[in-house]
């Protein structure tokens, strides 16, 4: 009887079975050339990247005074570098991660009487070798082009950045393990992170000792020679080794509940990125991090009264998004203005290369608080039954946000005037801040209304495309949005040139924010008017298409009249 | 573990979940004996998923405890006991239906019995697809096929999540077949559902509602209890 059936030991060949099966599968099913065009890319994308890096950096050594603030400076600053990734780690672990299995491997795997470490641990010690790869090539690469700059042997430089980098992601990964199975709390995990970055920031900025001074210690060893780095750095990668072996142990004991959540999301988000749709990403990932809005919300946000024109309707509704904000988000706003001062000074000090994470910052915090707009274009249906017209409707929505982003210009300005210790910078700050947050921002608007649901609009464009034209051209839609971003906050170059050139920052800072205020501007008035030049765009096709029927049919008709 | 332990199927004692924003289960006492069939019944959000997902080992309780033939849920021992039908039917892209069959029994150590999986497929109507992969396949027989892959492994406690949902009459009169085939072969059934028509062919009927329970009785007793419903 089947039901009484005796359950002999654990199926450990079942397992195996089919996962044999499915490799063998898999590598029938692949097709070698795709495989050799990815590879082929990846070298090409990564060339570039260390290339482009490459050439930002100085060429030749670094003077002896530069090598000596490297020396005495860049155990902190490394030191950061490894409290965020370890943070990362924690914060995975704390939402269901660093593992993403697969959802029939949950309901099937994970519910049968097999020993539930038979299962896990191969796909842990695949996340954690990978996390380990990743972070030794990147480590590894960043310490090859270190040595030229630094004068030291490339080959200890490489070897020093490839393994610490390696632990270190991997002990991080092994850290994710274990907060997922010590059920620890999430606010817990967010306390200990902010608590360790914060100190290790403060250390890089008051040069006051820091909780991961020692990892930084290790990475500079080729520079300080110091004994004890070598022993830290020992002893740090004993711990990792020991984190991973432990992890790997009570890997058995991943939640099946986080597991298939994580599972999904994960499944959602990779799609998401190949089809470039960012929008959709920061949704996912809000859920990954359990940011949802709060119920309640923190300020009272009173309707419109009596017959109120549709704008006030608007103002209150993105009101009610903005006050529904968790504290979470909220607080992550206020990093991320604040990195944006740091970021801000640091160009006008002469680094160019800091526009990018500028634009990026500005960037994410227009995606935070485009929320409404996001809310409403996500409803395309529901947008198209409101009697209000779309430009009305996608202009008010962007009211509150362009309220909301004041105040963290003031952050953004605070941070870079604490930096940089200038007395212009306040000047600079009042001048120019709020117009190019609003520009960077701007990119995000950009991004919530193109990433609108149309399907059929994209489905007929790729139809038309070959596949690499139809790759490049999702490509260049998920990046147009980030060049907006780039454009709104370029002009703070204005600054840097004024600077460098002994003429006025002030007058510079009204230039740039003149033009920061144009590319703001371009974007509304594209906003404003982009329904009514697709309207009249796709009027002229059909016109166009209409016309060339017609003409056809004479042709045949004249055509049919003459036989 | 003692001999009343084993006579129960499942044994929830103040089980209690908490979704935030006062969703889940609160304080939930309920003990199915083995061999019963048992219907949960109850609006959307009242705690029928999250209560046969923590039967099942998916789903972990915020406080209490749960057990299936005294071993707690989730365990290796209460797995090759439970056979899970959930809501969202799961499968692997790339193996075809026999082969979940085959890999899914070969898991819970099962002989493989050809004929008893020739039957299950037929009573389904799923003969002319077991050699397609489900991930293809409508809802109606993505369902029908994870209640193939259900019944077919030894099993003593058959979870069924919203059973009816996706199939059509031919294929609701199968299950009914099936559930009454698995009940005579002495298994414990506990289906969530919506469906009276099926909590009515239940021995016993337990009605959730915002997370408690608020009636537990015969079929017949349902009758007089349809206020909360």
């Amino acid at each position: 009887m089947l039901v009484t059936a005796a359950v002999r030991s654990p199926a450990r060949d079942a397992v195996h079975a089919l996962r044999r099966a499915r490799r063998e599968a898999r590598l029938g099913r692949l097709e070698w050339f795709d495989v050799a065009y990815r590879a082929y890319l990846v070298i090409l994308v990564g060339g570039a990247l260390v290339l482009a890096v490459g050439t930002w950096l100085p060429a030749d050594p670094l003077g002896s005074s530069a090598v000596e603030t490297v020396r005495q400076r860049g155990a902190a600053v490394l030191g950061l570098v490894a409290a965020l990734v370890l943070a990362a780690g924690l914060r995975s672990g704390a939402h269901g991660g660093p593992l993403a299995v697969e959802a029939p491997d949950i309901r099937h795997l994970l519910l049968a009487p097999v020993p539930r470490r038979q299962v896990l641990l191969r796909p842990c010690a695949q996340r954690l070798s990978s996390l380990a790869l990743v972070g030794g090539s990147v480590a590894g690469v960043a310490g090859l082009l270190a040595a030229p700059r630094l004068d030291g042997p490339s080959l200890t430089w490489t070897l020093t950045g490839a393994v610490g980098g390696a632990v270190l992601t991997a002990g991080a990964g092994a850290l994710a393990i274990l907060v997922h199975v010590g059920r620890v709390a999430p606010g817990a995990v967010r306390a200990v992170t902010a608590v360790v970055v914060l100190a290790q920031a403060i250390a890089v900025a008051w040069r006051v000792p820091g909780p991961t001074d020692v990892i930084g210690d290790a990475l500079v060893w080729p520079l300080t020679r110091h004994d004890s780095a070598l022993v830290a750095g020992i002893v740090a990668s004993s711990v990792a080794v020991a984190l991973v072996v432990v992890g790997l142990v009570s890997c058995g004991r991943l939640r099946s509940e986080a597991l298939e959540r994580r599972s999904s999301l994960v499944a959602q988000v990779r799609f998401a990125l190949a089809v470039g749709d960012l929008r959709t990403v920061v949704l996912l990932r809000r859920q990954l991090a359990h940011d949802h809005l709060r119920v309640r919300p923190w300020f009272r946000v009173p309707p419109p009264r009596g017959a109120s024109r549709p704008s006030a309707v608007l103002i209150w509704r993105s009101g009610l998004t903005l006050a529904r904000s968790p504290a979470l988000r909220l607080a992550r706003l206020v990093v991320m203005a604040a990195a944006m001062g740091v970021a801000a000074a640091g160009i006008v000090q002469g680094s160019a290369a800091l526009l990018i994470p500028l634009a990026v910052g500005a960037f994410l915090i227009g995606l935070e608080l485009a929320e409404p707009l996001a809310q409403t274009v996500d409803q395309t249906e529901l947008r198209r039954l409101l009697p209000v017209g779309s430009s009305a409707l996608l202009g008010g929505l962007l009211v509150v946000p362009a309220l909301a982003l004041v105040p963290l210009a003031a952050v953004a300005v605070t941070a870079a005037a604490a930096v940089s210790g200038a007395s212009t910078a306040w000047s600079v700050g009042a001048v120019m801040g709020i117009p190019l947050i609003w520009a960077g921002a701007a990119g995000a608007v950009v991004n919530v209304v193109r990433s609108a649901p149309d399907p059929m609009a994209r489905a007929a464009r790729s139809m038309a495309m070959p596949p690499e034209v139809a790759g490049m051209s999702t490509v260049a839609h998920a990046a147009w949005p980030l060049i907006v971003s780039g454009l709104g906050v370029a002009p703070l170059w204005f600054v840097s040139d004024a600077v460098a050139e002994g003429g006025s920052p002030v007058a510079a800072a009204l230039r740039g924010g003149v033009a920061s205020l144009l590319v703001a501007g371009c974007v509304v008035v594209w906003l404003r008017t982009r329904d009514d030049v697709r309207r009249r765009w796709r009027a002229l096709v059909v016109a166009g298409d209409e016309a060339r029927r017609q003409a056809t049919e004479r042709r045949r008709t004249r055509s049919g009249g003459s036989t | 573990m003692t001999r009343d332990d084993r006579a129960v199927a499942l044994r929830c004692t103040a089980l209690h979940k908490d979704h935030g924003e006062g969703r889940g289960l609160r304080s939930v006492d309920l003990e199915v004996p083995a061999g019963q069939c048992v219907a949960i019944v109850g609006h959307n959000g009242s705690g029928k998923t999250t209560l046969l997902r923590i039967a099942a080992g998916l789903g972990e309780a915020t406080s209490g405890e749960v057990s299936v033939f005294g071993t707690p849920a989730g365990d290796l021992a209460a797995r090759a006991a439970v056979a899970y039908v959930g809501d969202q039917p799961t499968f692997y892209d790339d193996l075809t239906l026999g082969e979940h069959l085959r890999f899914v029994g070969g898991l819970h150590g099962a002989e493989p019995d050809e004929d008893r999986v020739d039957r299950l497929l037929t009573t389904l109507g799923l003969v002319p697809r077991a050699d397609d992969l489900p991930a293809h396949f409508s809802r109606g027989l993505r369902q029908k096929a994870a209640l193939a892959l259900a019944l077919a492994r030894p099993f003593r406690l058959l979870l069924i999540d919203e059973p009816f949902v996706g199939l059509d009459a031919s294929g609701r009169q199968a299950l009914l077949e099936l559930i009454g085939e698995a009940r005579a072969g002495g298994a414990t059934v506990i289906m969530a559902t919506h469906d009276l028509g099926l909590a009515g062919t239940a021995q016993r009927v337990v009605v959730l509602a915002e997370g408690s329970i608020v009636h537990d009785g015969t079929p017949d007793d349902l009758g007089a209890f349809m206020g909360p419903l």
